[in-house]
């Protein structure tokens, strides 16, 4: 019983850039363009690719429009750095050079809500996902899992437009095997009466939520465009949804979710966890910054539970 | 008809096109008018408008998009697109619209927002470095849009990254859209800045179209490792004398009296 529940863990940078360099390799027309980041797999891309991989340090307006200026020759690009500069930082190039243009450049943001934890608000993520919905055409992704993060390059290879690519910095314990990803979401626990919506780290924390309370669980992680029609045909069926992010609680998941169930005259109760409309000056680890916010396993359960 | 002649009949067609729309950005259009000539009637460029996406075809990238009038009189003048087209300017279900989009045949990358061309331009240039492909890669600029920080954060990278196979040329009308470009930007000497920025830099008159060729004759045998940047010193409003130098042109568009003093001065019937 033990060793089948061993949790193995993996950094996430490592899994999207091995799997991003196993991919260059055999494709030389694949660039990765840095805003001055690090990770181990790096190395390798210098060693034996040095042509693929370009550090544009901390320039992120001008590393879009490089991107969209490589993409127009013919590349696919990949940008990397920091979630909340990739995004933020450079929205007009996002929006222009990219977007409107619609270039196959995938951003590939780290650090996703708070997981540069004491590093404070300048790097905290918590608004990327809605930002990113207001790019016409724009995929969003969210990896929960190393599994999730290696398998996106592949699908962010076969996106014809711009897509962003959002995790979280660390180590991340493993929730799928090998799996497809094609769906947008997968549904993790079955359920009726409650069903959970999660994304990215979220839905570690979500997981110990459903299991206490035996509720179903998604994980959503293609939060754009979402997979309407195989999510409302599962969410008609619940009494309660409830989405669950570490994003400002609206313009994120909750807000997705919340505009599909309007959409398809779905009337199930609805409660949405996420960040609150106010600015975090508290510095600590990730878990504790959640429970402060009221996004720990015990203070969600508690609040569901009031509902039910 | 030689390349002033050409100029002239070009600023024609710029303002009777923004005539039949009632609106345009005129001084900035008129300012770069020799430059955009030279580089598509003076065999500068590589081009073709039978196949506007050719492979190999030289890019140039309008940064300063709202002078896209000049831009969109050359190509439909080449068979890019109809002349017919321009009679549409900006009115419903039009092709073009006030700022270039990338869908128009001979448009290679939208813009109308200040400062991304160069950036998309050094991208461009160092696709053609990876894949050992000969094109060049000519941005135009504005002075009043390198105020935007971006624009030098392009000018960094495509300076670190070698690409001579870049060209920045700046049309230093020294006007903006409310005044002179010398109240936002302080004395601004240009050449000294895009030098300072390792590039190899020239300055010249706009309006000279010898000391345009001078400059880009040899664009496809550069080697010195570095970019070039032009700085292209010339007249916001050239051509029409009520509009030179002064910002209320930036928007605006001639009617009556005036409309009849510009058409005078830009030679129709010659």
């Amino acid at each position: 019983m033990e060793n089948k529940t061993a949790i193995k863990e993996q950094d996430m940078r490592d899994a999207v850039f091995d799997s991003l360099y196993s991919v260059a390799l055999k494709d030389k027309n694949i660039i990765l363009l840095l805003g001055d980041q690090g990770a181990k797999s790096f190395e390798k891309f210098k060693e034996n690719i040095p042509d693929q991989i370009i550090n544009a340090g901390p320039a992120e307006q001008n590393l879009i429009s490089v991107a969209s200026g490589l993409a127009l020759g013919g590349k696919k690009v990949f940008v990397h750095a920091i979630a909340c500069f990739i995004t933020a930082r450079c929205y007009e190039q996002i929006k222009i050079d990219i977007g409107i243009m619609n270039l196959p450049v995938s951003i590939i943001g780290i650090g996703g809500g708070y997981s540069y934890e004491s590093d404070g608000p300048t790097h905290h993520s918590i608004q990327d996902i809605s930002i990113m919905k207001g790019i016409p055409g724009m995929t969003i992704l969210s990896a929960s899992d190393p599994v999730q993060a290696s398998s996106f390059v592949d699908l962010c290879c076969r996106i014809s437009g711009p897509s962003y690519l959002r995790f979280d910095k660390g180590v991340s314990p493993f929730l799928y095997e090998k799996e497809n990803f094609d769906a947008g979401f997968s549904l993790l626990r079955e359920g009726e009466d409650t069903i959970i919506i999660s994304s990215g780290s979220m839905t570690h924390t979500a997981l110990e939520v459903a299991d206490k309370i035996n509720a179903g669980l998604i994980d959503l992680y293609r939060i754009k465009p979402l997979n309407e029609a195989l999510l409302s045909e599962i969410l008609k069926k619940a009494r309660i949804v409830v989405a669950i992010e570490d994003h400002l609680s609206y313009g994120g998941v909750g807000t997705s979710i919340c505009d599909l169930l309007c959409d398809y005259g779905i009337t199930a109760k609805f409660k949405r966890f996420g960040i609150k409309d106010k600015e975090c000056f508290c510095y600590g680890d990730k878990r504790y910054m959640c429970k402060e916010e009221g996004l720990d396993a015990e203070s969600i359960i508690k609040q569901i539970k009031n509902i039910i | 008809m030689d390349l002033k002649e050409k100029s002239n009949w070009i600023r024609r067609q710029i303002l009777e096109t923004a005539v039949l729309a009632g609106k345009a950005h005129l001084g900035g259009a008129f300012s770069c008018v020799e430059i955009i000539t030279a580089l598509y009637y003076g065999k500068i460029m590589n081009f073709s408008p039978e196949n506007p996406d050719m492979e190999g075809r030289d890019r140039f990238i309008l940064s300063k998009g709202h002078a896209c009038l000049t831009l969109y009189s050359v190509l439909s003048d080449l068979g890019f697109f109809s002349p017919e087209k321009l009679k549409n300017y900006g009115r419903n279900g039009s092709i073009l619209g006030g700022h270039p989009d990338h869908r128009i045949p001979g448009v290679e990358v939208s813009s109308g927002s200040l400062g991304h061309g160069l950036g998309i331009g050094s991208g461009l240039a160092l696709s053609a470095k990876l894949d050992k492909k000969p094109f060049s890669v000519l941005v135009l600029l504005g002075d009043g849009e390198c105020c935007e920080g971006s624009v030098w954060e392009a000018a960094n990278f495509a300076s670190a990254r070698n690409l001579d196979n870049l060209v920045a040329i700046i049309d230093n009308n020294k006007v903006g859209a409310t005044c002179p470009t010398q109240e936002y930007s302080g004395i601004s000497p240009l050449k000294e800045k895009w030098e300072g920025f390792g590039w190899d830099t020239r300055e010249i008159s706009g309006h000279n179209f010898n000391e345009i060729f001078s400059v880009l004759s040899d664009i496809h045998s550069r080697n010195s490792g570095r970019p070039l940047a032009i700085v292209a010193n010339t007249i916001k409003g050239k051509g029409v004398s009520f509009m030179e130098n002064d910002f209320h042109w930036h928007h605006g568009v001639p009617k009556g009296e005036l409309l009849e003093k510009a058409r005078i001065e830009l030679e129709y019937g010659k």
